[in-house]
Protein backbone atom coordinates (compact mmCIF):
# COMPACT_ATOMS: atom_id res chain seq x y z
CA UNK A 1 0.00 0.00 0.00
CA UNK A 2 1.47 3.27 -1.09
CA UNK A 3 1.53 6.19 1.08
CA UNK A 4 -0.73 8.15 -0.94
CA UNK A 5 -3.46 5.66 -0.53
CA UNK A 6 -3.20 5.52 2.83
CA UNK A 7 -3.76 9.43 3.31
CA UNK A 8 -6.32 9.05 1.47
CA UNK A 9 -7.99 6.61 3.97
CA UNK A 10 -6.90 8.80 6.52
CA UNK A 11 -9.06 11.34 4.68
CA UNK A 12 -12.05 9.05 3.81
CA UNK A 13 -12.42 8.10 8.06
CA UNK A 14 -11.85 11.52 9.00
CA UNK A 15 -14.71 12.61 6.82
CA UNK A 16 -16.84 9.86 7.93
CA UNK A 17 -16.63 11.08 12.10
CA UNK A 18 -17.60 14.04 10.72
CA UNK A 19 -20.30 12.98 9.01
CA UNK A 20 -21.57 10.72 12.07
CA UNK A 21 -20.80 13.38 14.74
CA UNK A 22 -23.05 16.06 12.75
CA UNK A 23 -25.68 12.50 12.42
CA UNK A 24 -25.24 11.76 16.14
CA UNK A 25 -25.83 15.41 17.11
CA UNK A 26 -28.59 16.02 14.53
CA UNK A 27 -30.55 13.07 16.38
CA UNK A 28 -29.86 14.88 19.83
CA UNK A 29 -30.86 18.57 18.48
CA UNK A 30 -33.70 18.52 15.42
CA UNK A 31 -36.48 19.19 16.33
CA UNK A 32 -39.40 16.80 14.60
CA UNK A 33 -39.43 13.21 14.10
CA UNK A 34 -39.01 13.45 10.21
CA UNK A 35 -35.71 15.76 10.62
CA UNK A 36 -34.47 13.29 12.78
CA UNK A 37 -35.16 10.44 10.39
CA UNK A 38 -33.07 12.65 8.09
CA UNK A 39 -30.09 12.67 10.40
CA UNK A 40 -29.89 9.14 10.40
CA UNK A 41 -30.31 8.77 6.51
CA UNK A 42 -26.84 10.95 7.00
CA UNK A 43 -25.32 8.32 9.13
CA UNK A 44 -25.01 6.18 6.18
CA UNK A 45 -24.82 8.17 3.35
CA UNK A 46 -21.68 10.33 4.62
CA UNK A 47 -20.12 7.86 7.58
CA UNK A 48 -20.58 4.71 6.07
CA UNK A 49 -19.92 4.88 2.35
CA UNK A 50 -16.26 6.90 2.49
CA UNK A 51 -15.96 3.72 5.25
CA UNK A 52 -16.81 1.10 2.47
CA UNK A 53 -14.69 2.68 0.13
CA UNK A 54 -11.68 2.74 2.07
CA UNK A 55 -12.19 -0.75 2.90
CA UNK A 56 -12.74 -1.53 -0.75
CA UNK A 57 -9.37 0.30 -1.27
CA UNK A 58 -7.50 -1.98 0.47
CA UNK A 59 -7.22 -4.34 -1.99
CA UNK A 60 -7.34 -7.68 -0.30
CA UNK A 61 -10.23 -10.07 -2.13
CA UNK A 62 -12.06 -10.91 0.84
CA UNK A 63 -12.17 -7.73 2.34
CA UNK A 64 -13.08 -6.16 -1.27
CA UNK A 65 -15.74 -8.72 -1.28
CA UNK A 66 -17.33 -8.61 2.00
CA UNK A 67 -17.73 -4.95 2.22
CA UNK A 68 -19.55 -4.87 -1.25
CA UNK A 69 -21.68 -7.17 0.03
CA UNK A 70 -22.70 -5.22 3.52
CA UNK A 71 -22.40 -2.15 0.88
CA UNK A 72 -25.37 -4.10 -1.05
CA UNK A 73 -27.01 -5.38 1.72
CA UNK A 74 -27.00 -1.49 3.72
CA UNK A 75 -28.20 -0.12 -0.01
CA UNK A 76 -31.27 -2.54 0.10
CA UNK A 77 -32.16 -2.69 3.75
CA UNK A 78 -31.86 1.31 4.95
CA UNK A 79 -34.00 3.03 2.81
CA UNK A 80 -37.14 0.09 3.20
CA UNK A 81 -36.13 0.77 7.17
CA UNK A 82 -36.21 4.12 7.04
CA UNK A 83 -39.68 4.48 4.51
CA UNK A 84 -40.92 2.35 7.26
CA UNK A 85 -40.61 4.32 10.27
CA UNK A 86 -41.75 7.19 8.11
CA UNK A 87 -45.02 5.43 7.60
CA UNK A 88 -45.22 4.80 11.05
CA UNK A 89 -45.02 8.41 12.04
CA UNK A 90 -47.23 9.39 9.46
CA UNK A 91 -49.79 7.30 10.61
CA UNK A 92 -49.91 8.41 14.27
CA UNK A 93 -50.65 12.30 13.01
CA UNK A 94 -53.59 13.56 14.38
CA UNK A 95 -54.95 15.97 11.30
CA UNK A 96 -55.06 15.37 8.15
CA UNK A 97 -54.49 18.27 7.24
CA UNK A 98 -51.36 18.83 9.09
CA UNK A 99 -48.46 20.62 7.15
CA UNK A 100 -46.39 18.47 9.07
CA UNK A 101 -47.40 15.24 10.16
CA UNK A 102 -46.11 13.73 13.83
CA UNK A 103 -43.26 16.67 13.50
CA UNK A 104 -43.53 18.69 16.93
CA UNK A 105 -46.76 19.51 16.40
CA UNK A 106 -47.34 20.61 20.33
CA UNK A 107 -43.88 22.41 20.01
CA UNK A 108 -42.17 19.65 22.13
CA UNK A 109 -41.07 17.79 19.25
CA UNK A 110 -42.66 14.91 20.20
CA UNK A 111 -44.02 12.60 17.22
CA UNK A 112 -47.26 13.01 18.22
CA UNK B 1 -4.60 4.02 8.28
CA UNK B 2 -1.64 6.10 10.00
CA UNK B 3 -1.73 5.35 13.93
CA UNK B 4 -2.71 8.23 15.52
CA UNK B 5 -6.29 8.49 13.04
CA UNK B 6 -7.20 4.89 13.91
CA UNK B 7 -6.81 5.88 17.83
CA UNK B 8 -8.60 8.85 17.09
CA UNK B 9 -11.45 6.99 14.84
CA UNK B 10 -11.72 4.39 17.58
CA UNK B 11 -12.26 7.07 20.38
CA UNK B 12 -14.30 9.15 18.65
CA UNK B 13 -16.68 6.35 17.66
CA UNK B 14 -16.85 5.00 21.05
CA UNK B 15 -18.29 8.06 22.20
CA UNK B 16 -20.56 8.41 19.17
CA UNK B 17 -21.90 4.96 20.21
CA UNK B 18 -22.16 6.32 23.71
CA UNK B 19 -23.91 9.27 22.75
CA UNK B 20 -26.64 7.18 20.08
CA UNK B 21 -27.27 4.92 23.48
CA UNK B 22 -27.98 7.47 25.53
CA UNK B 23 -30.40 9.27 23.14
CA UNK B 24 -32.21 5.02 23.15
CA UNK B 25 -32.75 5.81 27.09
CA UNK B 26 -33.72 9.60 26.86
CA UNK B 27 -35.89 8.98 23.92
CA UNK B 28 -39.47 11.10 23.59
CA UNK B 29 -41.27 8.55 21.91
CA UNK B 30 -41.43 5.05 20.92
CA UNK B 31 -40.41 5.67 17.13
CA UNK B 32 -37.14 7.68 18.72
CA UNK B 33 -36.34 5.07 20.48
CA UNK B 34 -36.42 2.42 17.61
CA UNK B 35 -34.24 5.52 15.69
CA UNK B 36 -31.68 5.56 18.18
CA UNK B 37 -31.30 1.93 18.11
CA UNK B 38 -30.68 1.97 14.45
CA UNK B 39 -28.12 4.89 14.52
CA UNK B 40 -26.41 3.37 17.30
CA UNK B 41 -26.08 -0.05 14.91
CA UNK B 42 -24.69 1.87 12.22
CA UNK B 43 -22.15 3.67 14.85
CA UNK B 44 -21.22 -0.02 15.38
CA UNK B 45 -20.88 -1.20 12.07
CA UNK B 46 -18.35 1.89 11.29
CA UNK B 47 -16.52 1.14 14.31
CA UNK B 48 -16.59 -2.30 12.46
CA UNK B 49 -15.15 -0.77 9.59
CA UNK B 50 -12.42 1.01 11.02
CA UNK B 51 -11.20 -1.92 12.95
CA UNK B 52 -11.46 -3.77 9.31
CA UNK B 53 -9.19 -1.22 7.29
CA UNK B 54 -6.57 -0.62 10.22
CA UNK B 55 -6.40 -4.54 10.82
CA UNK B 56 -6.62 -5.77 7.59
CA UNK B 57 -8.07 -8.84 8.77
CA UNK B 58 -11.88 -9.26 6.86
CA UNK B 59 -12.97 -11.36 10.62
CA UNK B 60 -14.56 -8.05 11.68
CA UNK B 61 -17.10 -7.84 8.46
CA UNK B 62 -19.38 -10.79 9.39
CA UNK B 63 -20.33 -9.10 12.67
CA UNK B 64 -20.86 -5.75 10.78
CA UNK B 65 -23.07 -7.51 8.15
CA UNK B 66 -25.42 -9.31 11.52
CA UNK B 67 -25.56 -5.96 12.99
CA UNK B 68 -26.83 -4.48 9.57
CA UNK B 69 -29.57 -7.65 9.12
CA UNK B 70 -30.52 -7.34 13.03
CA UNK B 71 -31.20 -3.87 12.74
CA UNK B 72 -33.08 -3.55 9.96
CA UNK B 73 -35.47 -6.51 10.93
CA UNK B 74 -36.09 -4.86 14.23
CA UNK B 75 -36.76 -1.52 12.90
CA UNK B 76 -39.61 -2.64 10.75
CA UNK B 77 -40.56 -4.91 12.89
CA UNK B 78 -41.22 -2.40 15.45
CA UNK B 79 -42.33 -0.07 12.73
CA UNK B 80 -45.11 -2.48 11.36
CA UNK B 81 -46.18 -2.60 15.13
CA UNK B 82 -46.81 0.99 15.37
CA UNK B 83 -48.19 1.98 12.60
CA UNK B 84 -52.15 2.25 13.13
CA UNK B 85 -53.80 0.26 10.51
CA UNK B 86 -50.93 -2.18 9.66
CA UNK B 87 -47.37 -0.86 7.52
CA UNK B 88 -48.14 -3.55 4.70
CA UNK B 89 -52.07 -2.23 4.29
Amino acid sequence: MTEAVRYLIDGLVLAALLAMTAAIMGLWRLRGFYNRLHANGLTLWLGLLPLLVAALLSGDTVIVTKSFLLLLCLLMTTPVSSHALARAAGSRLREPDDPHPGAADDGSGRAV
Amino acid sequence: MHTPVFYVAVVWLSVLLGMAILQVLHHRDALDAVLAVDASALVLIAVLLVQTVWSGSSHYLDPALVVALLSFVETVAVAALLTRGGLFR
